[in-house]
């Protein structure tokens, strides 16, 4: 090919994950497209649940170890498609093993899968962006199920580590409650993650105690809880391990209901995330569907219980997104004797840039309104977007309709102060 | 500090091979290199007997980025943020650029040096996708066809890289 050898590398970086089979191709053609396409081939790794796939490529990384060097990104994800391993995969495999100085001992016949997927991981030591999502969870239930890689972190000296790892997604799709720790190996050997998402989220450790102190959150920035069902203790033991939050995201969405663990209320996770008032830069929440426990009652929908709802985020000084579900924060109704129209004044820091209530209750335009007036306490608001709930949303089965003098007025407000409008409502 | 500059300016530009081409300096700019260096001129520097030399581009190539500019002028800006997603990464082409794109290997090839002398990121990505999608589903032979590569393997080199990448072929 007669173009310059960054060219050609452009060309096969354009192709995705999914064409890993044209880029072996174009290795195959002459040796020069070899030695620039190898490392483009190598660079992401997803073997969508093939046995023979993975294996196969844990046998090539292994026996020419700069490959795995290649691999910047590697996702496991979707269902097993058994392969049962021939005797070649299995004594590279080995030879691998006692190379990194761990003992395999039943492994290879009890979760093959498991140990060829921690074996391929311990070989990347450049990897910085990684998914594991299982669709059934790792060998046993409980934290360790990546033992072998946890065996790897207690290493003295240290041969394995993932040092350029800062983008982590963890999750599964069981019928089982499955902690963070559950996939300590992986944190363990990556001191650097920035990006941590847990999908879903049921704690730091659900039904087991912690083994050692070198699970370490310590440079997470950005956490997302997407799903799942957390307490205010199991959210505060994971929030404590981040010692620098700038961004934040927490959605409630179970598969189960009436759990042991009281959910955390919106008030409490704000209170929680106080930990780090000085750096959050965005607060997501989405709590909407969370379950709300009365002494004779157990519902899913409603306006927030009086004392659950946020109150005010003003100590957060370098807010500058506040995205939040109506059931978070609670708006005296119109009806009522306690009715003003503070609610939001008294809520957003003076840093707000960009400010979303969705599913909100008829007294958010009243509040928004109020809010815009009081402008100049809030100088840098840019962006706002109000929705009211939707028919059978979290406040209930009733759609909330904004009055459309109110919702006008409001529009016009925001325009003469030059703040956007995210998404209008009705 | 930088002059205003007019919306309308003209900017001459001239290829290797001695074509004067005048065109709009909102589309010129597409070209960061040209943008950067048209930043540090005055907008009286560049005349139609002043114009700027592009060196490594012969006319017909020229015309051909300049057509492309013509039809992107308003295009938003990229942001390196955008750009290093590579799960973002697609090798969809919107329906103009494929047609644009149309012309035979030489030329393809030379918009793309082009592009990428000139800095011009989104030309030089439609360019790489047009190339990319020409060796979708190719076989080595094909593609050493397709692209006028000889086959410097042995039988049994090629047969360990085959077997070195065996799991990217397992589909």
């Amino acid at each position: 090919m007669s173009l310059p050898e960054e060219i050609v590398e452009l060309i096969c970086q354009q192709l995705t994950i999914r064409d890993s089979l044209t880029l072996s191709f174009v290795c195959r053609a002459s040796k020069a497209l070899n030695r620039i396409v190898t490392p483009v081939l190598y660079s992401r790794f997803n073997p969508w649940g093939k046995m023979k796939k993975l294996a196969d490529f844990l046998r090539s990384i292994s026996l020419r170890p700069e490959l795995g060097g290649y691999v910047q990104e590697i996702i496991f994800s979707g269902s097993l498609f058994w392969f049962e391993l021939t005797e070649d995969h299995l004594t590279v495999f080995a030879d691998v093993a006692t190379r990194l100085g761990i003992d395999l001992e039943d492994w290879m016949k009890e979760y093959p899968y498991e140990a060829v997927t921690q074996l391929v991981i311990a070989q990347t030591p450049n990897v910085k962006i990684m998914d594991v999502v299982v669709d059934e969870a790792y060998a046993e239930a409980g934290a360790g199920a990546f033992r072998l890689l946890e065996k790897l972190a207690a290493q003295t000296p240290r041969w394995v580590s993932l040092p350029q790892l800062h983008q982590l997604t963890v999750g599964h799709e069981e019928p089982r409650r499955i902690s963070l720790g559950y996939f300590g190996g992986i944190i363990e050997l990556a001191p650097h993650i920035q990006e941590l998402t847990i999908s879903p989220c049921y704690g730091l450790y659900c039904d087991e105690e912690p083994k050692n102190d070198r699970f370490s959150l310590n440079n997470v920035t950005n956490l997302k809880l997407d799903g799942g069902h957390i307490s205010k203790s199991q959210l505060e033991s994971i929030v404590r391990l981040c010692r620098r939050l700038e961004i934040f995201e927490l959605r409630h969405n179970t598969m189960y209901a009436g759990l042991p663990e009281v959910i955390v209320t919106p008030r409490e996770v704000i209170e929680i995330l106080a930990l780090h008032k000085h750096t959050l830069r965005s607060i997501s929440v989405d709590l909407g569907y969370r379950e709300r426990r009365t002494p004779d009652d157990l519902s899913f929908t409603g306006i927030c219980a009086d004392g659950h709802q946020i109150l005010s985020l003003k100590e957060f000084s370098r807010l500058e997104t506040f995205k939040i579900d109506g059931t978070s924060v609670l708006f005296p109704a119109i009806t009522k004797s306690d009715y003003h129209t503070n609610v939001l004044v008294n809520l957003l820091p003076k840093s707000i840039r960009q400010f979303q209530l969705i599913n909100a209750q008829y007294e958010a335009v009243a509040n928004m309104i109020c809010l815009v007036e009081s402008i100049t306490e809030f100088p840098l608001l840019k962006e706002v977007t109000l929705t009211g709930n939707v028919a059978g949303g979290p406040l209930g089965e009733d759609m909330v309709e904004f009055d459309k003098h109110e919702l006008d007025t409001l529009y016009a407000m925001l325009e003469r102060n030059g703040i956007m409008i995210g998404k209008k409502s009705r | 500090m930088a002059e205003a500059k007019p919306a309308s300016q003209k900017i001459w530009l001239i290829s290797n091979d001695n074509a004067t081409m005048e065109v709009d300096r909102v589309v010129v700019e597409r070209s960061m290199l040209l943008k950067n260096m048209l930043e540090d001129l005055s907008h009286t520097d560049i005349t139609q007997d002043n114009p700027i030399p592009i060196p490594n581009v012969n006319e017909a190539v020229l015309r051909k980025v300049v057509e492309w500019c013509e039809h992107h002028r308003n295009d938003p800006v990229t942001t390196p943020d955008d750009e290093s997603d590579a799960r973002k990464k697609t090798t969809d082409i919107e329906e103009w650029d494929q047609k644009f794109m149309q012309v035979d290997q030489e030329m393809l090839f030379e918009i793309i040096l082009a592009s990428n002398f000139l800095d011009i990121k989104p030309l030089l990505d439609v360019g790489c996708k047009t190339v990319a999608n020409m060796i979708k589903g190719k076989s080595p032979e094909e593609i050493r066809k397709t692209f006028n590569i000889t086959n410097d393997f042995s039988a049994e080199e090629e047969e360990q890289i085959r077997r070195e990448n065996e799991w990217a072929e397992d589909r």
